[in-house]
C-alpha cells in the first residue's frame, strides 16, 4: 500500500513536471517551432536591433539607428541566391509597391540585410536591389561592415542559415518590422507583403 | 427454475462469478440504457425540430447533432463491448479492472465532450471533419474542439486497455488471435464445431477495432497539432481517410461485438449448440480485413481519391455486407426451424437484431454504389442506413442480451410485453424508412431548418422516434428494474 | 581439443565481461556522440539526429537501467533500486517520464534548440539516456501485460503522428533542416510506426505469448471446453 500511494505521488509529481517543461519549452503549449516562438518574441519582448555597423549599396557606414526614416522593414538575404529569394525579391517589390507613397515621404524603408558579406559588396547589392529595375525609394541593401558581426545580426533576428546542399544557403524568411526606437517588433511572413504592410500601418 | 431451460450445456465458466464482476456488467447495463435513452431524446428533438414542432436555433441543432452522434457511437461501442465482456468471460479469463477502467476512462471523456459541447458550443459533429473543428467562426474555440478531441482520445485508450485484456485472455487460452479466429481450422480443413462462436467474433472485434482505434488517436492529435499550429497543413483528403476509418471501424465493430449475443442466446432457447463450421470461420476471417477496407464508401464523391479506391469501397461494401450476415441470419434460422423454442422478449429482440442487420445491408449496399451515391450522397438516405443497422440491428441485440441476463428467474410474461416489442420493431421500421424516403427525395442530411416541402418527412420521423423513445423507455426500464437480479451464469 | 575449449571459454568470459561492461560501454560512447566533430555528424541532418543519434542515446540509457535492474542482490546500486522501486509500482512513474522525454524531443523546436546549442543538447543527451532509456528499462518489465499493449499502441501512434507532421508540413518546421530532409525524416518515421506494429503485432497474432504451450496450459484447466 505504502509503494501505491508512493507511485500514485510520484506519477503525479512526474504527471505535473512534464507539463510544467513542456508549457515552458513551448510557450505555454503555443510555440513548437523555432519560427512560432521568434515571432512570438518579438511580438511579446521588442528587443534593440544590433547598433552595428553595416555597409550599404551606397558604400557608406551606418547603424541602422542612423537612417533617417521613422520605420524600417529588414528581411536577410545573400545575392548569389537563385531560387526563393527570387520570389522573394519580387514580394519586396510588391511590397515597395505598396508603401511607395509613404517611402517617397522618407518614413519607412525597406533594408535587405546580407548575411554574406564577403560576397555581397556594395556593388553586388546596388545590382540585387535594381534587379527589377531601378530601385524605388527606400529600398535600400547593406551587409555586416565586419564579417565576423553576421551571427549577431541572424541571432537578434532569429534567423538560421544552413547549406541548401546545392552551393547556396536556406533560411527561415520573415520580413521584420523596426520601429523608430530601432527595435524589432514583430515578424511577418515574408511571402505576404499586404500583411507586413498591414502590420506596419497599424502601427503607426 | 425457468422454464426454458435450456437443453445445451451451459457454457463453463472460465471466469469467477463474484460481485465486482456483476456490479459491473449491472453499470454498464445502467450506464448504457440511460445514455441511448438521454440520446435518443437528443434524436427526437432533432427530428421535432426539423418538423417545425420545435423552434431550437441552428446553433444548438449542430450540438446536439455532435453530441447524439457522438454519444450514441460511445455508448454502442460501450454497450457492444459489454456483450462480448458478458459471453466472452465464459471462455477465456477476462479482468474485471480493464473492463471497468473502460468505463471509468470513457466517463472521463464524456465529462470532456459534454463540456466541449455544452460550455465551448463545439458543434463540429461526431466525424470532427477537418478543418471543421479549427474553424467555429466564433460559435466554438480552439479549446473546445480541443477538449472534444482529447475526451475521444479518453475513450479510446478505454477501449484499448479492454481490447488489451481480451487479446491476451485470448492468446493466453488459445495460444494467438489468429487461432482464436480459427484461422488455423480454416487452414487445417478440420473444424472443431465446439469452437466457440463467441470467441471468434471477439478476435475479430479485438484485432479490427486496436487498428481503428489506432488510425483514430493518429488522426484525433493531427487535428490537435492543426488546431494549435496552423503553419502545418493536413492533407485534407488522407484525414478524411483515417477519420472515416477509424469512425466507420469503431461503428461496424459495435455490431460484430453485439451479434455475439444472438450466437450464445438462440441456442438456449432451441437446445442447439451453436456449431461453427468452415463458412462460418471464413467469413468472420473475410470481415476482418473487409470491414477494414470498406470505409472509402465513405468518400465515393471525393474525386480527388483515387479510381481504385472508390471501386473498392463499392466492391468490398458489397462484399462486407454478405458473408457474415448470411451465415449469422442463416444459422439463426436453421437454429430457429420447428425447434419448439418459446417466443419471449429477449429472444424475440435478438431475432429482430438478426433482421434488422441482415435487412440493414440492402439500403447500405444501395448507397455504397458509386451510380446510386451520386445522388444519394449526404442525404437523409445515408442515417437512414445506419439507423436500420443500429436501431434495429444493433441495439435489439444488445437489449435482447440484457434482459436475458436479467430475467432469467422467476419472470412473469406480461402481455404488454409483446406490444412494446412490436411497437418497438415497427416504429423502428418506419423511423428509418422516413430516413430513407427523405432520401429518395433528395432531403439533405444535417440541415438544421427545413423548407415546407420536407417537414411533413421530420415530423412523421419526429413521431416515430417518439414511439421508439416510448418502447426502449418500457424496455430499459423493465431491464433495470430487474438489473439487481441479473445473472451473469444466464 | 582441451585447448581449444579453454580459448573458447576465455571468448566467452571476455564476452561476457564485455557485455557486463556494456552499460558503461554505451554511456561513454553516447558522451562520445557529444564531441563536436561527431555531435556535428549526428545532427547534420534531421534524419540522422531522430533515428539514428536519438535512438542510440536512448539505446546507451537502456543498457545502463538495465544494469541497474539486474544489479546484484545487496548491492548499492540494488539497494537504491528498491527504494526507488516503491515509488515505481506497475513502472507507472517510469513510463510517465519517458513518454513525456519521448515527446518533447520529438518536438521540431527542440530538434532546433538541440542542434544550435550545446547546452541544450548536452541535456537532450542527458534526458534522453536518463529520461528516457533508463525508465524503460526500469519500468517496462514491472509493466501489466495491458499496460503495456496499451503503451505500444501509443508509442506507434506517437512516431506515425510525428512522421506524419513532419512530411506533411507544406514548410521548414525545423529552421536547421531543409524540408527534403524533413520529409524523408517524417517518411522515415512513419515506417518506423508500421515496422514497430508488425513486430509487436506478430507474436499476438500469430505466435503466443512465449514460454511453453499456453493452450496447452490453459487446456488442463478448463479443459471441459475444449
Amino acid at each position: 500500500m505504502v509503494g501505491m500511494a508512493r507511485t500514485l505521488g510520484a506519477s503525479l509529481v512526474a504527471l505535473a513536471a512534464g507539463l510544467a517543461v513542456t508549457w515552458a519549452a513551448t510557450d505555454g503549449f503555443t510555440a513548437f517551432t523555432l519560427e512560432t516562438a521568434r515571432r512570438a518574441a518579438a511580438l511579446a519582448h521588442p528587443a534593440p536591433v544590433p547598433a552595428l555597423p553595416l555597409r550599404f549599396a551606397d558604400g557608406q557606414l551606418r547603424r541602422l539607428a542612423d537612417l533617417p526614416e521613422q520605420w524600417l522593414l529588414v528581411d536577410f538575404v545573400y545575392t548569389r541566391c537563385t531560387s526563393l529569394c527570387l520570389a522573394q525579391g519580387s514580394a519586396d517589390a510588391r511590397t515597395m509597391e505598396l508603401l511607395a507613397s509613404e517611402a517617397a515621404q522618407g518614413r519607412v524603408a525597406l533594408v535587405s540585410i546580407s548575411f554574406d558579406p564577403d560576397h555581397d559588396d556594395p556593388a553586388a547589392l546596388r545590382a540585387f536591389i535594381a534587379r527589377d529595375g531601378a530601385a524605388p525609394p527606400g529600398r535600400l541593401a547593406a551587409a555586416p561592415a565586419a564579417t565576423q558581426d553576421v551571427a549577431r545580426w541572424l541571432d537578434a533576428f532569429g534567423v538560421v542559415v544552413i547549406d541548401d546542399g546545392a552551393g547556396g544557403y536556406a533560411h527561415n524568411e520573415a520580413i521584420g518590422i523596426v520601429d523608430p526606437d530601432r527595435r524589432l517588433v514583430a515578424l511577418i511572413d515574408a511571402g505576404d507583403p499586404e500583411a507586413a504592410v498591414a502590420a506596419l500601418r497599424v502601427r503607426w | 427454475m425457468s422454464a426454458y431451460a435450456a437443453s445445451v450445456k451451459p457454457a463453463p465458466f472460465v471466469t469467477p462469478d463474484t460481485p465486482r464482476a456483476k456490479f459491473a456488467f449491472q453499470l454498464y447495463a445502467a450506464v448504457g440504457i440511460s445514455v441511448f435513452l438521454l440520446m435518443m431524446v437528443a434524436g427526437v428533438i432533432m427530428r421535432a425540430g426539423q418538423g417545425a414542432w420545435l423552434g431550437i436555433p441552428p446553433n444548438y441543432f449542430y450540438e446536439v447533432l455532435t453530441l447524439h452522434g457522438a454519444g450514441m457511437v460511445g455508448t454502442a461501442g460501450l454497450a457492444g463491448a459489454a456483450v462480448m465482456w458478458y459471453f466472452l468471460r465464459r471462455y477465456v479469463e477476462l479482468s474485471n479492472g480493464a473492463f471497468l477502467a473502460m468505463m471509468g476512462l470513457s466517463l472521463v471523456g464524456v465529462v470532456l465532450i459534454l463540456l466541449s459541447i455544452g460550455l465551448g458550443g463545439f458543434a463540429g459533429a461526431w466525424t470532427f471533419l477537418y478543418p471543421l473543428p479549427g474553424h467555429g467562426m466564433g460559435l466554438w474555440g480552439t479549446g473546445a474542439a480541443a477538449t472534444f478531441m482529447i475526451g475521444y482520445l479518453a475513450i479510446g485508450v478505454g477501449f484499448l486497455v479492454f481490447y488489451a485484456d481480451c487479446a491476451l485472455a485470448i492468446i493466453r487460452r488459445y495460444g494467438s488471435l489468429a487461432r482464436g479466429l480459427g484461422l488455423d481450422q480454416l487452414i487445417s480443413g478440420k473444424v472443431d464445431p465446439a469452437h466457440p462462436a463467441a470467441v471468434v467474433a471477439s478476435t475479430m472485434a479485438v484485432i479490427v477495432n486496436v487498428l481503428g482505434i489506432l488510425g483514430g488517436a493518429i488522426v484525433l492529435v493531427m487535428t490537435l497539432v492543426a488546431l494549435y499550429e496552423p503553419g502545418i497543413a493536413m492533407d485534407p483528403l488522407l484525414m478524411k481517410n483515417l477519420i472515416y476509418f477509424f469512425g466507420h471501424v469503431f461503428i461496424n465493430v459495435t455490431i460484430y461485438m453485439a451479434v455475439i449475443g444472438v450466437y450464445e442466446i438462440i441456442p438456449r432457447y432451441t437446445g442447439r449448440p451453436w456449431k461453427v463450421n468452415r463458412a462460418f470461420l471464413g467469413s468472420w476471417a473475410a470481415v476482418v480485413l473487409l470491414v477494414l477496407s470498406v470505409y472509402p464508401h465513405h468518400l465515393l464523391m471525393d474525386y480527388a481519391m483515387p479510381r481504385w479506391a472508390a471501386a473498392m469501397g463499392q466492391i468490398v461494401s458489397y462484399l462486407s455486407g454478405i458473408p457474415v450476415i448470411l451465415v449469422t441470419a442463416w444459422g439463426a434460422l436453421v437454429n430457429l426451424h420447428r425447434s419448439g423454442a418459446k417466443w419471449d422478449t429477449p429472444l424475440r429482440l435478438v431475432v429482430l437484431g438478426v433482421f434488422g442487420w441482415a435487412a440493414g445491408v440492402i439500403p447500405a449496399i444501395v448507397d455504397a454504389t458509386i451510380r446510386v451515391n451520386l445522388v444519394m450522397h449526404n442525404t437523409l438516405w445515408v442515417p437512414g442506413h445506419f439507423h436500420f443497422y443500429l436501431l434495429l440491428g444493433m441495439l435489439p441485440m444488445v437489449l435482447g442480451t440484457l434482459l436475458y441476463a436479467c430475467t432469467r428467474e422467476g419472470r412473469a410474461s406480461a402481455p404488454l410485453d409483446k406490444l412494446v416489442f412490436w411497437g418497438y420493431a415497427i416504429a423502428g421500421v418506419l423511423f428509418c424508412g422516413v430516413f430513407l424516403d427523405s432520401g429518395v427525395h433528395g432531403i439533405a442530411r444535417r440541415f438544421a431548418t427545413y423548407d415546407a416541402p420536407w417537414i411533413g418527412y421530420a415530423q412523421a420521423g419526429a413521431v416515430a422516434g417518439t414511439v421508439v423513445l416510448v418502447c426502449v423507455l418500457f424496455l430499459g426500464g423493465r431491464i433495470l428494474a430487474r438489473l439487481p437480479r441479473a445473472s451473469l451464469a444466464a | 581439443m582441451m585447448v581449444h575449449l579453454d580459448r573458447l571459454r576465455a571468448v566467452v568470459r571476455a564476452a561476457a565481461s564485455l557485455t557486463r561492461r556494456l552499460p558503461l560501454v554505451s554511456l561513454l560512447l553516447a558522451v562520445l556522440l557529444l564531441l563536436p566533430p561527431l555531435r556535428a555528424f549526428g545532427e547534420a541532418t534531421m534524419v540522422r539526429q531522430m533515428l539514428v543519434q536519438m535512438p542510440l542515446i536512448v539505446l546507451a540509457g537502456w543498457c545502463a537501467g538495465r544494469a541497474w535492474v539486474r544489479a546484484p542482490e545487496g548491492s548499492r546500486a540494488a539497494r537504491l533500486r528498491s527504494f526507488a522501486d516503491s515509488f515505481n509500482r506497475a513502472g507507472a512513474t517510469g513510463i510517465v517520464i519517458a513518454s513525456f522525454t519521448m515527446i518533447l524531443w520529438m518536438l521540431p523546436r527542440s530538434l532546433d534548440a538541440a542542434r544550435l546549442s550545446f547546452g541544450i543538447d548536452a541535456l537532450k543527451f542527458a534526458s534522453l539516456a536518463f529520461g528516457l532509456g533508463l525508465p524503460v528499462a526500469w519500468s517496462w518489465v514491472r509493466c501489466p501485460p495491458i499496460a503495456r499493449a496499451v503503451i505500444h499502441v501509443e508509442v506507434i501512434a506517437t512516431l506515425a503522428r510525428f512522421g506524419w507532421g513532419f512530411a506533411a508540413a507544406d514548410e521548414r518546421l525545423c529552421a536547421s533542416y531543409l524540408q527534403g530532409d524533413q520529409e524523408r525524416a517524417g517518411m522515415l518515421l512513419v515506417a518506423a510506426a508500421l515496422a514497430w506494429a508488425v513486430v509487436v503485432a506478430w507474436r499476438p497474432l500469430f505466435g503466443g505469448l512465449g514460454g511453453g504451450k499456453p493452450a496447452a496450459k490453459a487446456d488442463r484447466r478448463d479443459g471441459a471446453i475444449a
